[in-house]
């Protein structure tokens, strides 16, 4: 793990097998922003589950009080919820945790040299833990209702895959611009819930709703990968490539300036921090 | 890679580093009127608020070569170890490390408080750059090393790290620091850490670098760590290198400008109550075999010329003797004084120059006050003082616990075994 000053460059491959490089410091990292939330407290991992169960619940109870009528097909409602719930959760934490994390950082920062990219792809890894933590209740909750699970659950790492490429590349690009003006995560944490509104989280998107939300879900990457979850671990479908080929266009590009940008100014977050 | 950038661990060279002063604005309703501040005015304000922390700094460290820095506080050291570990980049000119950097700076860096001590040795060291199966290898002697002469310590390795005191993090963080093995190690001021058993392993561990032929660069106010370990030692000032040399040349001359600065004069307190007008002592130097100049460096071993010129009304003469004490500073210890009259020596004019040579003192290295006096025997009565605090450097086997090995080490020792 030498720093050979010659070797270095700004090109985008160094800054991805720099990345590599450092995978255990990533993971090690990771794990500690794990173990680090859950202790000293009586649940402990269990606290990654219940937000998202609380809020399926909640809304499970309004459906059932008919306060508003989702449509859920098929499929049992608290199954449906629960299954938009577990990309949303992902998404939303991982997001607002990356986007802080260079600041809570600044101590390391201020002292020692890594690519700083591993901080804000570490709180990513930590959220994917969770991720993952949350699949498994949902096949428990499936199991519950006699929802089947059908073979499309196979294209699941690849849906997993694409969101982790979207989340990377605005964690990288907020985490940042947050070392610069604090107010990003301000904005991010006031925008996320805004956005769940335009997402099938807790419910479907009907295709004749106004013409203005329609607009504001074209532009939401989150609509087509959420659809894509409900798709592969509900309906039986595999992905619906037609609509996800704009968001993986978005989501590479997205990435890959992010990354470009975060290793050209890297060397400026010690002073600015 | 030519064979010639090979043989440095480090090289700098022309670096030059930008500081801003002040705060930058970012609130809206500060931001807005700087703009048309900056419109207005043309030239930017902010170039007026930036500062050059480094300018123009070139060296080169070999492989295995011990570089000290010294340096006001605000000479950039700080920076310039900073921009060797690479967190900031210089604005101009390039800096070339040559192999795997781990520094001393970092020790407990991402320690976190609700993590066992166990625990937190693998993610620090991770952060350092260790992997963990080097971490598993290692950390026998990683717990050794942070209890050394506390065994008591290896019962709180399963304990969360809100619960050690400081001390025991400064070990524990030096003590992970300590097994990076890298090939250039950046140390910055560590070597005051802990209580003395475990400062003794940090200088012991500073030894071992020696032998192992990292490259070290580091910056110290410590003048005796400095010009103990040190091969080439750097003066910084005001963000430029000034001089660059042997250790004990570099540090006499910096300890001098120090001393200038502060206007010291001597060391210690001299009786206030001194009668006055008796005896007066001046131009005292102390003086390094074959040298002309007042030292304020000794090398270990090296004979010492004290001279200096005396006046004296009291009569007899024959009641005056002069002396020269020394006294060690770490604990006021008294090494020894020595009496002129014991010598034969009384002054037979009023005033006149004496010189007094001292071939084999043995002192130990380390810091110690240099005391002058003219006295009246017959009274006990002091009439005349000069201190200067003085230092005696040197890679000795002794030097690592001055105190447990006494003041001096006697000459012509001779250990056999008998048959």
């Amino acid at each position: 793990m030498g720093r050979v000053e010659e070797k270095r460059s700004n090109s985008l491959f160094e800054a991805l097998t720099e990345v590599v490089r450092y995978r255990e410091l990533l993971l090690s990292l990771g794990t500690r922003e794990i173990k680090a939330r859950y202790k000293q407290t009586f649940f402990g991992i269990m606290w990654s589950i219940f937000p998202a169960l609380a809020t399926m619940l909640i809304f499970t109870f309004i459906n059932k009080l008919k306060i508003i009528d989702i449509e859920s097909g098929s499929i049992p409602y608290p199954v449906f919820a629960y299954c938009g719930l577990l990309p949303w959760t992902f998404f939303a934490n991982a997001l607002t945790g990356a986007t802080t994390s260079l600041v809570s950082y600044s101590d390391i920062i201020n002292k020692i040299y890594f690519p700083r990219e591993i901080i804000p792809f570490s709180i990513i890894v930590s959220k994917l833990i969770d991720l993952f933590i949350g699949f498994v209740i949902f096949v428990l909750l499936a199991l519950y209702y006699q929802v089947k699970l059908p073979v499309t659950i196979v294209a699941l790492p690849f849906i997993v895959l694409l969101q982790v490429i979207f989340v990377a590349g605005f964690s990288l690009l907020f985490s940042m611009a947050n070392l610069f003006y604090h107010d990003v995560s301000y904005i991010v944490t006031v925008s996320i819930p805004l956005m769940m509104f335009v997402t099938p989280v807790v419910y479907p998107i009907k295709v004749n709703s106004l013409q203005w939300y329609q607009a504001l879900t074209i532009f939401n990457p989150m609509v087509p990968i959420t659809d894509a979850y409900r798709d592969v671990l509900l309906f039986g479908r595999w992905p619906n490539m037609q609509a996800l080929s704009i968001p993986i266009c978005l989501c590479v590009v997205l990435f890959i300036a992010g990354l470009i940008l975060f290793h050209k100014t890297e060397h400026l977050f010690a002073e600015n921090i | 890679m030519s064979s010639s950038s090979t043989q440095y661990g480090v090289e700098a060279h022309k670096v030059w580093k930008r500081f801003h002063r002040g705060e930058r604005p970012t609130l809206l309703s500060d931001v807005i009127p700087y703009f048309f501040r900056r419109l207005r005015h043309k030239e930017s304000p902010i170039s007026s608020k930036t500062f050059w922390v480094l300018k123009d700094v070139s060296f080169q460290v070999k492989k295995g070569e011990f570089l000290g820095i010294v340096g006001h506080n605000g000479a950039g050291k700080t920076t310039l170890l900073k921009l060797l570990a690479g967190i900031m980049k210089p604005s101009r000119g390039s800096m070339k490390v040559n192999g795997r950097v781990s520094s001393l700076i970092i020790a407990g860096a991402g320690f976190h408080p609700l993590f066992t001590g166990r625990e937190n040795i693998y993610l620090n060291a991770s952060i350092m750059g260790m992997r963990k199966r080097e971490v598993d290898k290692k950390i026998d002697s990683i717990i050794e090393f942070a209890a050394y002469g506390l065994p008591e310590y290896k019962k709180f390795l399963d304990t969360p790290l809100k619960q050690y005191s400081s001390g025991m993090l400064v070990r524990l963080g030096f003590a992970i620091a300590a097994h990076v093995e890298p090939e250039v190690l950046l140390v910055d001021e560590i070597l005051a850490v802990g209580d003395i058993g475990f400062q003794q392993k940090c200088l012991e561990y500073m030894n071992n670098l020696k032998k192992k032929e990292t490259t070290v660069v580091m910056v110290s106010h410590n003048m005796i760590h400095i010009a103990n370990y040190s091969d080439r030692v750097i003066l910084l000032d005001e963000g430029g290198v000034v001089l660059e040399g042997e250790p004990a040349n570099v540090v006499g001359v910096f300890e001098r400008e120090m001393a200038k600065k502060m206007n010291w004069v001597g060391v210690g307190n001299v009786p206030a109550n001194l009668p006055k007008g008796w005896a007066s002592l001046q131009n005292v130097q102390f003086v390094a075999a074959q040298r002309i100049e007042n030292a304020l460096y000794f090398d270990y071993g090296c004979p010492i010329v004290t001279r200096f010129d005396y006046n004296c009304l009291l009569h007899p003469l024959d009641d005056i003797t002069f002396s020269l004490s020394v006294y060690r500073i770490a604990d006021g210890y008294k090494c020894f004084t020595i009496f002129s009259h014991m010598y034969g020596c009384s002054p037979q004019i009023k005033e006149g120059r004496i010189e007094l040579t001292v071939a084999s003192h043995n002192l130990l290295p380390g810091e110690y006050v240099f005391d002058v006096e003219i006295q009246s025997l017959r009274s006990g009565i002091v009439l005349a003082v000069h201190r200067e605090r003085k230092v005696i450097v040197g890679n000795t086997p002794h030097y690592l616990s001055q105190q447990a090995h006494g003041v001096y080490q006697p000459a012509n020792i001779a250990w056999s075994a008998i048959p």
